[in-house]
């Protein structure tokens, strides 16, 4: 009895693995849809998972907020003045970007560099495991987000979306080691491949590479999203460069990036609402 | 029933605080995997049937809320509980020391089949790095949680068999 019984789970276990090689081969890549079971539990985890992940932001700021009061009275002196000096520039600059839409539309730039759409959404769950860098946000179709959708935070690059479904999408960051963004050095133009790289994780940085070994890159230069990416609109903030290097077949250079985004304590994003291939094809009709 | 309750909510749980606040005991990127603890806990204590349902369906979520693709982790989750669940009958329930050495060699077989899966077969050859810097303190941090983890887990079991004892008894 016991004997057969043994032969029998070893089947089982022969099964369970043939079944789910199968379901890892037809599912990997791109899911696009995203199966019943997933949107069921999403409706399930979800909402827990947003008062877990608020709750504790609540907690830390609180912690935070108690450990600098004294620093943050300093700031807030600070902060004042600089919102006076700033909305006195701000008014200038309003008036330059008045002066700038009607020369604009003088010279039909106007569709060049559109305000893209954005919706914010918050970082509710972050990739279990210490090899990626997926993370979920509180925002999904019922929003009106759609996969490759680009994810920015305040000043640069942070990926894009991989998956969407009702009430929560998943992103693919940029320092993820699967990743690599179409880029180039916006003082130049000089072209290249940001890639996410783990062994470069833990300094914060991700790697330029298959840069021209002729290519005119110095440290300091600013890298942005170039125009050749299909799912990146072109002229999004990526990083600054940190260190040159030549490749050891000397063909090319890569570059060691610092990111803009400072991705240990991401807590918002903004989502592009817009698909920027979509509607690439869309102006060349 | 409760049993099947019980872990449903523990495994919902660890997916939630795993994604969540269990992010903030990262130490230089590393952070202590709860799934692996949570699935050797149960096979070492219920055997290996039962560890490799909880291994399947701890990775199951996994795949399904960061994994790119269905069925990955939810196998390495199902080897884990399986050859876990085989030591089931050789150990005493209070040790702690056998759930922590087969944590560390859980945590070391999970790693290694991430890496060779998924980065060696990407051209990612510095094995060494992988190694020292993420496999190594994967490791021992998680080792280090395995030892309350299996003690909370340890507790919750003891009252679920004390209650399925009852009930037998009620019907026998």
């Amino acid at each position: 009895m016991r004997r057969s019984f043994k032969i029998k789970e070893k089947y089982v276990i022969v099964i369970v693995t043939i079944v789910l090689l199968i379901t890892i081969i037809l599912t990997a890549g791109k899911r696009y849809n995203i199966t019943f079971i997933e949107k069921g539990l999403g409706y399930i985890v979800m909402p827990v998972q947003k008062t877990f992940s608020s709750v504790g932001e609540w907690i830390s700021d609180q912690i935070y907020f108690i450990k600098n009061i004294k620093e943050l009275e300093k700031q807030n002196t600070e902060l004042a003045k600089k919102v006076d000096e700033l909305s006195y520039e701000n008014k200038i600059l309003q008036q330059y970007k008045d002066e700038n839409t009607r020369l604009r539309k003088l010279l039909e730039l106007d569709k060049k560099y559109p305000d893209y759409p954005k919706i914010g959404a918050e970082i509710i769950g972050k990739d279990p495991g210490n090899w990626y860098n997926v993370f979920l946000i509180d925002k999904g179709s019922n929003d009106g987000l759609e996969v490759d959708m680009v994810v920015l935070s305040g000043n640069g690059l942070v990926g894009h979306i991989i998956e969407v479904a009702p009430n929560y999408s998943k992103v693919l960051s940029i320092i993820d080691d699967r990743n690599a963004v179409s880029s180039k050095v916006l003082r130049t133009g000089d072209l290249g491949i940001v890639k996410g790289d783990l062994t470069l994780l833990n300094e914060g940085l991700c790697k330029m590479e298959y840069v021209d070994a002729e290519a005119d890159i110095i440290v300091g230069d600013e890298i942005v999203t170039s125009n050749l990416s299909d799912i990146y609109p072109p002229g999004i903030m990526i990083g600054v460069v940190k260190e040159i290097e030549t490749e050891s077949h000397g063909l090319t250079k890569y570059a060691l990036i610092e990111p803009v985004v400072d991705f240990r304590h991401l807590e918002e994003v903004l989502v592009i609402n817009m698909k920027w291939n979509k509607k690439d094809d869309a102006t060349k009709e | 029933m409760r049993r099947i309750l019980a872990i449903t909510v523990i495994l919902l749980l660890t997916n939630i605080l795993q994604g969540t606040y269990f992010q903030g005991l990262e130490i230089r990127g590393i952070v202590p995997n709860f799934y692996i603890i949570i699935i050797v806990s149960f096979a070492l204590l219920r055997g290996s049937k039962e560890g490799a349902i909880v291994g399947f369906f701890a990775g199951l979520l996994q795949d399904i809320y960061y994994g790119t693709s269905i069925g990955f982790y939810a196998l390495l989750g199902v080897y884990i509980g399986y050859f876990s669940g085989k030591l089931n009958k050789s150990f005493y329930r209070e040790s702690f020391f056998l759930p922590l050495i087969l944590t560390i060699v859980s945590s070391f077989f999970y790693d290694m089949a991430i890496y060779i899966f998924t980065y060696l077969i990407r051209g990612r050859i510095q094995i060494s790095y992988y190694f020292y810097n993420i496999i190594l303190p994967g490791m021992v941090y998680t080792g280090v949680f395995s030892l309350f983890v299996y003690q909370g887990i340890y507790y919750i079991n003891e009252k679920l068999e004390i209650r399925e004892k009852k009930y037998r008894n009620f019907f026998k």
